[in-house]
């Protein structure tokens, strides 16, 4: 059943991903074009109205041209199923291989005629699907049976290959999926650190940079903070020592906080430029949660996640302050780099300014975490609440220099995540059940009413700024 | 590659990769069963039905399942760890002659495996893991694809018959079933076509 699985999430997100993303930033772009001078301003109403029903048009033939590739690979694969002990090899291995050359022939037919995209397009995925297909069916008829996983690589490999010569966003997609799984199969299944996937990755972003697929920077931030999130567990169920959530927890913020200064840079990149905003939102997204996880006491003084032998969390010792004084001095120089870039470029605002105030007292509060033991977690704790709070504040301001909708309201989110889980600290234990739940329900509403307020507040500042 | 192009050479390219990686599959097995030792290991089949690909056979051989008391280099093995098993004929069943982690230059017939489970007990006093006790390999012979509706023929034979697996072992270690033996005679023969 997991072959359906892969082909049901390979057509959800084909359609999903579909069509939308250039009328979407057309509609953004066009404004600029005609203060610019660019388009006469009577013109862009037709333009966005024209490209708005071609993407639709598209959008409808390709869903179901797409929609009859799978649905005839699926038939394929149940016909070969249920007729497979009549036939001999001879004619299986004709039918499997005859299957997927078709597809890629009329693909290649379809691909010389412009009328005939939708077509192309649904035959590269239904002759990626059926080289999936054949490897299966082909280790059957073999007896095969080699590491499982390898299998969904050699697929997503195949499907990367069909993407990166022909174009072939349908590919791409699935490629990436398959990949995804592949990943996962080697995290849950075999409980493996599973480096290789970066490889995989980076030839999948390689490919949509090169063709400039913007709409897929999210897919593939979602896999790549997945496999992170998929280390990060393996590492916690591999570690014992009582401070494993702790260090482990502050090299991984490490790691999105540079990856969120990454976006920073890219935004500064004339060819990148585009796909920064989506990096920035998936770090900030992955990083503050990660810092929310180190602004509880218990987990900074460790009376959860213990080693099992109710040990205090001790001070880091040389194997995680090697790792995590490396991702400091990484995380430093990317924000001193950009630093020097916005000065030289004579972009340098004052949200940049703060921004590096708090940074640093954040790398200053993960640096001498490394050397306070648990019994000193609470004192930790204050610091980093006290960092937490002032990140979420300079996002929902960053945001609003950066014009980015979605960082101020992950700014609000996250603020109102903070006030939560301290309330949840600090009263758990001193109120009455019954005033811990009532308190905690008025104290909700009162701060969702005041953050929805400022956001909406700031929101029309941002619209007012725009026109 | 060139963007300029032709759509049907990127295509033809894109085809030719995707076959050939298919014919590798073929080839790779097929010269296993080929150029391989042929060996008869004794199996405890059970039978599984797999939803995408049809009947198929499970075989448990004797080999699977490795004792660290008789073999001591397997006490440090993690799951996933490359394991080379030395065979030695015997009659009718060819049997482990020694095990180890690496796998031998010599000539001798060896199987190479990976470990899928080792299992450990739990010492409470202590409250850590003993060295590991029985080990358990895959060698990638452990399925065995056969016509609808005639697995539990392998599974449940006759009171007087007995299932045994002839395997090719080449050089590498790497094995593929050849023939699924009744008594000694061959019932499933593997061919190319």
């Amino acid at each position: 059943m997991i072959e359906l699985i892969i082909i049901l999430l390979i057509l959800a997100v084909s359609f999903g991903m579909r069509g939308r993303g250039f009328s979407r930033r057309l509609r953004r772009e066009l404004p600029r074009w005609v203060e610019a001078g660019l388009v006469a301003p009577e013109k862009a109403p037709g333009i966005l109205a024209h490209v708005a029903a071609e993407s639709q048009r598209h959008s409808l033939a390709s869903m179901f041209a797409v929609l009859g590739a799978v649905l005839l690979g699926v038939g394929v694969i149940t016909f070969f199923a249920a007729n497979w002990q009549e036939m001999p090899k001879i004619v299986k291995l004709l039918l499997l291989f005859g299957g997927m050359w078709a597809a890629f022939a009329t693909a290649a037919w379809s691909l010389g005629r412009a009328s005939r995209g939708w077509l192309s397009e649904s035959m590269l995925l239904l002759g990626v699907l059926m080289f999936g297909a054949n490897i299966m069916l082909i280790a059957q008829i073999y007896h095969i049976e080699a590491h499982y996983p390898d299998g969904v690589l050699v697929w997503s490999l195949g499907a990367l290959l069909v993407s990166w010569l022909l174009a072939s966003p349908a590919a791409f997609v699935a490629g990436l999926m398959l990949a995804m799984l592949w990943s996962g199969m080697e995290a849950i299944d075999f409980s493996r650190l599973h480096w290789p996937f970066l490889i995989v990755l980076a030839g999948f972003s390689v490919l949509a940079v090169r063709q400039n697929w913007l709409r897929f920077a999210h897919l593939l931030m979602v896999a790549l903070l997945l496999w992170s999130m998929s280390t990060y567990v393996h590492f916690i169920g591999e570690l014992r020592d009582a401070g494993a959530v702790v260090y482990l927890t502050q090299i991984f913020f490490l790691f999105y906080l540079a990856l969120f200064i990454g976006g920073l840079h890219l935004d500064l990149s004339e060819y990148f430029a585009g796909w920064a905003a989506t990096i920035r939102q998936y770090a900030v997204v992955a990083g503050l949660a990660a810092l929310w996880v180190l602004t509880f006491p218990d987990i900074l003084t460790s009376k959860i996640f213990v080693a099992g032998n109710g040990d205090m969390r001790p001070a880091a010792d040389v194997g995680w302050i090697g790792p995590t004084v490396l991702m400091l001095a990484l995380v430093a120089a990317l924000a001193v780099w950009h630093r020097q870039r916005t000065l030289s470029l004579g972009l340098r605002e004052v949200w940049h300014v703060w921004g590096d105030g708090i940074l640093g007292l954040m790398l200053a509060c993960l640096l001498v975490n490394l050397f306070v033991p648990g019994s000193h977690g609470s004192m930790m704790a204050i610091a980093f609440n006290a960092v937490f709070f002032a990140a979420t504040l300079w996002l929902v301001y960053a945001g609003a220099h950066l014009d980015s909708r979605n960082l101020v309201n992950l700014g609000f989110m996250f603020f109102a995540a903070g006030i939560l889980a301290r309330y949840f600290d600090f009263f758990w234990k001193l109120l009455d059940r019954s005033f811990f739940f009532m308190a905690g329900g008025i104290l909700l509403i009162i701060v969702a009413g005041i953050l929805d307020r400022k956001r909406r507040q700031l929101m029309a500042d941002m619209k007012e700024g725009e026109l | 590659m060139n963007r300029q192009s032709s759509p049907v050479l990127r295509v033809g390219i894109a085809m030719l990769v995707l076959t050939l990686v298919l014919f590798g599959m073929i080839a790779r097995k097929q010269w296993t069963l080929d150029t391989g030792t042929p060996v008869v290991l004794e199996t405890k089949p059970v039978d599984p039905r797999s939803l995408f690909r049809g009947d198929y056979v499970r075989l448990n051989y004797a080999i699977n399942t490795l004792d660290t008391a008789v073999y001591p280099a397997l006490s440090g093995v993690k799951r996933g760890d490359v394991v080379c098993v030395v065979l030695a004929p015997g009659k009718p069943y060819w049997h482990p002659e020694s095990v180890s982690t690496a796998c031998p230059d010599t000539t001798s017939i060896f199987l190479k495996g990976r470990v899928e489970r080792v299992s450990r007990r739990w010492n409470s006093e202590t409250r850590k893991y003993e060295a590991a006790s029985q080990v358990r390999v895959k060698y990638g012979i452990e399925n065995y694809f056969v016509p609808e509706g005639t697995g539990r023929s392998i599974e449940r034979p006759a009171a007087d018959e007995k299932v045994s697996i002839e395997v090719a072992v080449d050089r590498f270690g790497n094995a593929g079933i050849r023939a699924v033996l009744i008594n000694g005679i061959p019932r499933y023969i593997e061919t190319l076509f």
